[in-house]
């Protein structure tokens, strides 16, 4: 397994990138996750950043296809004019 | 699912994960036969910029990492840096169509 002091002279094919840059990349993603940034203000394991967006990403996905019945739902059963505008730009 | 092209069409080809959404999009829509041109330029500058297997994978974080690889649209062939910057910006956009579907709803059941 390559060490960290060998990654600089790997292949020019692969872009360097620091591990500074990772981390830099993991925290903005900490700052985007709810749970996290309420609640812990020191910083949090890379590990725990990655699973705490594995589950935001499904919650998100759980209240987008949640909202979408709703919304067909309801698009069905309205009759006023804006329902069948909102119907029609669903539908392009 | 229309939210999901929707999405993926307003941010178009400036992401990968957008251009992964919308290349699958367009595949299941020829598979069912809606688009009978065979050349499509669209297509073609879509299969084009798809990113190409990294040849080095970077081990640490495996596990979650690989579990996020499939959550994201196209994950599964990215580097790993790119990988976290995609993921932000498809969080950001999953938000914001929460946001406008929310307030859809909201709309549709105020207004009767």
């Amino acid at each position: 397994m390559s060490g960290r002091r060998s990654r600089s002279r790997q292949s020019s094919a692969v872009s360097r990138i620091t591990d500074d840059q990772i981390n830099d990349l993991v925290s903005k993603l900490q700052q985007l996750l709810p749970e996290i940034r309420d609640r812990c203000s020191d910083k949090v394991s890379a590990a725990r950043v990655l699973q705490e967006t594995c589950n935001y990403i499904r919650s998100l996905h759980r209240e987008v296809d949640d909202l979408s019945e709703r919304l067909s739902e309801l698009l069905a059963t309205t009759d006023t004019a804006q329902a069948a505008i909102i119907r029609n730009l669903l539908m392009q | 699912m229309v939210a999901d092209a929707s999405m993926a069409s307003v941010v178009g080809y400036k992401r990968a994960w957008s251009r992964a959404m919308l290349w699958k999009i367009r595949n299941q829509s020829r598979r069912h036969g809606l688009l009978a041109k065979k050349s499509n330029s669209h297509a073609n500058r879509l299969r084009k910029s798809k990113v190409v297997k990294p040849k080095i994978a970077k081990t640490e974080n495996f596990d979650q990492a690989s579990e996020l690889r499939k959550l994201v649209p196209g994950g599964e062939a990215m580097e790993y840096s790119n990988l976290l910057e995609e993921t932000a910006h498809y969080i950001k956009c999953l938000t914001t169509q929460v946001g406008i579907f929310d307030e859809l709803v909201k709309g549709e059941i105020v207004d009767i």
